[in-house]
């Protein structure tokens, strides 16, 4: 039809709608990324299983901040080495050698270190391997980090024994008492300095490695070359370590930072594209759809289920949202089918109220008595004539509703109420400000959530604006 | 001529609420019959307040009458439930303004095919026949170039015929025409008109033609009621009535006509003073004694006249005679 | 010669290109009499009398002419000294659909009383007096000062709008088309009203409508307009009873008339278009005498036995 393309001309006029358009296109296409690269229980599956976080920095800010800092914070580092660099014969006993390097060039400390070993295989019942970590430092001293004993394999297994294989073995070095007690004899040996194991413990065992006294006490950042030593002493030559991974928490990770939880911020802000886009336009499109139907009906059929209508419209309208809102989610637990659905139902009066008053006015048009007398059933004069009246001005409704309904969710998550198996913007913020992030300065928790539901909110705002002078001269008569 | 209307006794009310505890009715039909035949004109004249445009309305069941009967082709459909669709086939009705009778967001071409979608033709290209061959049955040429216009591109006269075809397109016995040229031009009146006499000829349509103006009823129609605050007053042929009104309300009316002879201007018309009263509360007695010329005291204000036949087949309700 | 207007030319700019809606048109009015500008919809009528007032929309692409009131050059006063001593003062007029623009909320004595209260700056009660006065000239009970608009029926509201036209004395009154929008008995009481006003006050008057038989009940001269433009301009005897232009012949033949036998004839096809109108004499693809040269020239207006009419068929 050719107002359809003279609508869309006027439309695409305006600078805004093209920008609304430019910002909604980024939207869509983040949201379609993120739908074909995260799992759809996402939410459920990794954001809300804290173990899944543990070996990342916690509170990290993005990577990009290191541009503007003039002292680089310090990478988060995973190292990893599968493959046996070397290897020695000691008495009929075998000894591998997995290393691997780091080059540590950061003026901070490591936030902890953590030593992770996967598929551990061994053939010897009787002999199980040990397994030794050593780190050598750039000023040539060694620390013994830790030792593992394998325990004996039940003897319902058969050999090869595979361990750690469904779940790594994970050590956490930061304040364990062992690498406490060996760092005593590092330091008395090394540096000649008599430290209790309090005192250790209270310092940390990562500034110890990765630090040299420079005061009483103090220790700074040592750089250089460290090389991480994984030795495994085994009976049988094909003995094999997997993978050896050693993870130095970090200070700045990933595109947006982590949370307190350690959780990557931007696999988190990823996922609320998607969602943001869902609850806007689904919440808007069945808001727009029920007002408008109801509002076409009960202007048009008049009579008793006008009354009804208009009455119970009413009734909603006085209802108060948000202790509603906060009973239904304590009864039933906050969950998205339930914000959509009050949102809905709270909505649509509004929109019929006005729809039917419109609806009234266009009911007196005499192209309407004219489908009447050719004989036009009653559902045919609303679709076919009553409908296209009201049609741009509903449909501009419906943008305009959107960024309502991004905000209320977001506004309701925040307030606690949202729905607890997947991230959205809301809840990230939700829990930044449980968790005192804007008292910490953690603008990298706060400031994108916020950012992105605005924007989200404006882009719907900017193509509503451009639709206005569509709606406004329907609103006059055609010359 | 077989009668393909016949109205009895119609009476249309409606009631208006006025404030909270009071209801008026308005008498807009207050007593109404009436026969139309196949191929004939009636006209019906009136002004705002006769009740012309109600009666034309309630004679093709778009307003449901109070009282009274309709006996449509023989079948009586006063009462009439259910699927009234052949009616809506049969009886068509022709609205007054061009240009809010015609849907604007649809093209000639839906606003054609609508009536013949409703009622079951369903084959495209027997659809798209009937439209070309009723557009260019009113004189809209080409007919292809039409179908695609939207209504706001053509001018009133054309849209005008758009709704003449809408209301052939379904081959109707019987045809309400509601003031169809008061909005147009008086220079183009006169084609629309013939047009429509015409198209009436050829197909033998029964029509009522509901207008103010009297001179367009001459060249148009075969009889003519003069219609005063829902009754009929007088009724005949067009030719006798013209040259031997006998109402003085029909004598007003005719009065009132300007002819284009510049004599005119040095001439005061004779006029009926005041204005038609509203059907709210029409006068006692003869409707039209408050400004009647000839009233004759003490029988017009108290006793209401009958339509009664004066000359052969001249009807008048008029205590004069 | 009370006015005189010698090529006024009025050109709206619109998306398809310049409407050319008053093209040329030279018209005068004697003092006491009524001048009658006639013509289908859309022939620049109504945009001749808004040229006059220079009641004019915000897309004018051209506006030119010469309008003399007696002595004075109304075009080169600018826009504060044309309201204030022209408009309503000297020329004033009652618009189309006039009846229906009253400002439902007020009280039709107050609004008729503006102009009053305005240019003369009179008190509300020495207006409404004037009002009342006014009222009884054109017919209507003066205790209707206190009435609203939705209170009176479509003829008293057209009295009340020609009284608010006349509130200043005006030397002239322009109508645009005063009684299409009522019944016929209404219509024909305007109309007397009108030819009272003509003879109580001796005010000049221009008549606008597409309705000649309405024209000629009051008019004494008469022009027909058409695309723009004024195809023959003369006394309404002389138009009525011998009309020169083709264009008034048909004009004539095409009304239905009560008191003669003729069927009326139609003129065929539709007006042009006015930002393309035809080439040479904008009439021609509708003329029955239309010749060659009417193809390619547009002819002047030329004064025929005291008409002036615009077309190749004279000499």
């Amino acid at each position: 039809m050719s107002f359809i393309r003279e609508s869309f001309s006027e439309f695409w006029a305006s600078n805004i709608s093209k920008i609304g358009i430019l910002f909604l296109t980024v939207l869509v296409i983040v949201s379609i990324y993120t739908v074909v690269t995260l799992p759809l229980d996402f939410g459920v599956r990794y954001w809300y299983n804290p173990l899944y976080w543990v070996d990342y920095p916690k509170t990290a800010q993005p990577e990009w901040i290191n541009i503007f800092l003039s002292e680089k914070l310090m990478s988060h580092a995973e190292l990893s080495v599968s493959k046996a660099s070397g290897i020695k014969t000691y008495n009929n006993r075998f000894i591998k050698y997995y290393n691997v390097s780091y080059n540590h060039e950061y003026n901070q400390f490591p936030k902890f270190i953590t030593l992770r070993i996967s598929n551990l295989l061994f053939h010897n019942r009787d002999s199980p391997p040990i397994v030794r970590f050593y780190v050598t430092r750039p000023d040539g001293k060694t620390v013994e980090l830790y030792t593992l004993a394998i325990e004996t394999p039940s003897n319902n297994v058969i050999p090869p024994f595979k361990y750690f294989s469904i779940e790594p073995k994970r050590i956490l070095l930061s304040g364990d008492m062992y690498l406490a007690r060996s760092l005593i004899g590092f330091l008395y040996r090394e540096f000649n300095i008599s430290l209790g194991i309090s005192s250790i413990l209270e310092i940390g065992n990562e500034r110890i490695i990765f630090g040299y006294i420079s005061g009483k006490n103090t220790f700074t950042p040592l750089t250089g070359r460290y090389v991480f030593s994984t030795v495994l002493v085994c009976s049988d030559v094909n003995d094999n370590i997997g993978m050896v991974n050693v993870v130095l928490g970090g200070y700045v990770y990933g595109l947006m930072g982590t949370d307190v939880l350690g959780r990557d911020l931007s696999q988190g802000l990823l996922f609320g594209f998607p969602v943001a886009l869902i609850i806007g336009i689904g919440t808007s499109l069945l808001t727009t759809v029920i007002g408008a139907g109801l509002g076409i009906i009960s202007g048009y059929i008049g009579g008793r289920i006008d009354d009804f209508i208009q009455r119970f419209a009413d009734t909603i309208n006085n209802i108060p949202l948000l202790p509603l809102l906060i009973l239904l989610s304590f009864i039933f637990g906050g969950k998205l089918w339930l914000i959509i659905l009050v949102l809905v139902f709270f909505n649509w009066p509004s929109l019929t109220i006005i729809v039917r008053s419109m609806v009234l006015s266009a009911k007196t048009s005499q192209f309407i008595e004219a489908a009447v007398a050719i004989g036009a059933s009653r559902l045919r004069v609303m679709v076919k004539h009553i409908f296209p009246q009201v049609a741009p001005f509903v449909f501009a409704q419906m943008i305009f509703f959107t960024p309502y309904a991004i905000l209320a969710e977001a506004a309701l998550s925040f307030l606690g109420l949202g729905d607890v198996t997947m991230p959205t913007w809301g809840q990230i913020l939700e829990y930044g400000f449980k968790n005192g992030a804007v008292f910490l300065g953690y603008w990298w928790w706060i400031l994108p959530p916020g950012l992105f539901i605005v924007y989200s909110a404006i882009t719907f705002v900017f193509i509503a604006l451009g639709m206005e002078p569509v709606v406004n001269p329907r609103l006059r008569r055609w010359k | 001529m077989e009668p393909i209307l016949k109205l009895v006794d119609i009476k249309t009310y409606f009631s208006v609420r006025k404030g909270f505890f009071k209801t008026l009715t308005v008498k807009a039909v207050d007593g109404v019959s009436m026969t139309i035949s196949k191929g004939e004109i009636v006209a019906i004249v009136g002004e705002s307040g006769s009740g012309k445009t109600t009666l034309g309305r309630t004679a093709v069941k778009l307003i449901e009458p109070t009282s009274g009967k309709i006996v449509f082709k023989g079948s009586d459909i006063t009462n009439i439930k259910g699927d009234i669709r052949w009616i809506r086939k049969e009886a068509q009705i022709i609205f007054q303004d061009p240009f809010s009778s015609l849907n604007p967001y649809m093209t000639i071409k839906q606003i054609l095919e609508e009536p013949l979608i409703i009622h079951g033709v369903k084959d495209v290209s027997e659809r798209r026949e009937i439209i070309l061959k009723t557009l260019s049955n009113v004189r809209l040429s080409p007919p292809e170039e039409f179908i695609l216009k939207f209504p706001h591109m053509l001018s009133g006269g054309q849209r005008q015929r758009v709704c003449i075809a809408r209301a052939l397109v379904l081959n109707p016995s019987f045809i309400v025409a509601d003031e169809p040229v008061s909005m147009i031009d008086a220079s183009s009146r006169a084609e629309i008109l013939l047009l429509f006499r015409e198209l009436q000829e050829k197909y033998g349509i029964g029509m009522m033609y509901i207008t103010h103006d009297i001179a367009t009823a001459k060249y148009f129609s075969h009889n003519i009621g003069v219609m005063y605050l829902g009754k009929i007053v007088e009724y005949g042929s067009i030719r006798e009535v013209l040259k031997n009104p006998l109402h003085p309300y029909t004598v007003a009316l005719i009065n009132a006509i300007p002819d284009p002879d510049p004599e005119n201007r040095f001439r005061e018309r004779p006029i009926v003073p005041g204005e038609p009263p509203s059907p709210i509360n029409p006068p006692t007695g003869c409707r039209f004694h408050p400004r009647c010329p000839k009233i004759i005291d003490g029988k017009c204000n108290l006793n209401e006249p009958t339509l009664r036949e004066v000359c052969s087949k001249h009807f008048v309700a008029c205590h004069l005679y | 010669m009370l006015l005189e207007v010698s090529g006024l030319r009025l050109y709206f700019k619109t998306l398809r290109g310049d409407v050319k809606a008053v093209d040329g048109v030279s018209l005068s009015l004697d003092k006491g009499k009524t001048l009658g500008i006639v013509g289908e919809s859309g022939c620049g009528k109504s945009s001749t009398a808004n040229a006059i007032v220079r009641n004019l929309p915000r897309n004018v692409s051209r506006y030119e002419g010469k309008i003399y009131l007696e002595d004075m050059d109304l075009t080169i006063l600018n826009e504060a000294e044309f309201r204030s001593k022209i408009r309503w003062r000297r020329i004033s007029m009652v618009f189309q659909g006039a009846m229906n623009s009253l400002n439902p909320v007020l009280k039709v004595g107050f609004q008729v009383a503006e102009p009053l209260i305005i240019h003369k700056g009179l008190r509300k009660e020495e207006a409404l007096k004037i009002v009342e006065e006014l009222f009884r000239l054109v017919g209507l009970p003066p205790d209707i000062v206190n009435r609203y608009p939705h209170e009176l029926s479509g003829g008293m509201k057209q009295r009340a709008i020609i009284a608010m036209a006349l509130t200043l004395n005006p030397d002239i009154l322009i109508l645009d088309e005063p009684t299409s929008a009522l019944d016929v008995s209404i219509q024909a009481q305007i109309m007397n009203l009108l030819k009272s006003l003509k003879r109580k006050l001796g005010i000049s008057m221009i008549f606008i409508t597409h309705d000649i038989a309405l024209a000629s009940d009051i008019c004494d001269d008469f022009g027909v307009m058409y695309a723009g433009e004024l195809v023959e301009l003369g006394s309404a005897e002389k138009v009525l009873l011998s009309p020169k232009h083709p264009y008034t012949q048909k004009l004539l033949s095409s009304i239905p008339r009560l008191h003669s036998d003729k069927t009326p004839e139609f003129i065929p096809g539709a007006p042009p278009d006015l930002v393309a109108p035809p080439s040479g004499c904008r009439f021609h693809p509708r003329c029955p005498y239309v010749m060659d040269k009417c193809y390619r020239e547009n002819p002047q207006s030329i004064l025929v036995n005291g008409s002036f009419v615009k077309c190749w068929l004279y000499k």
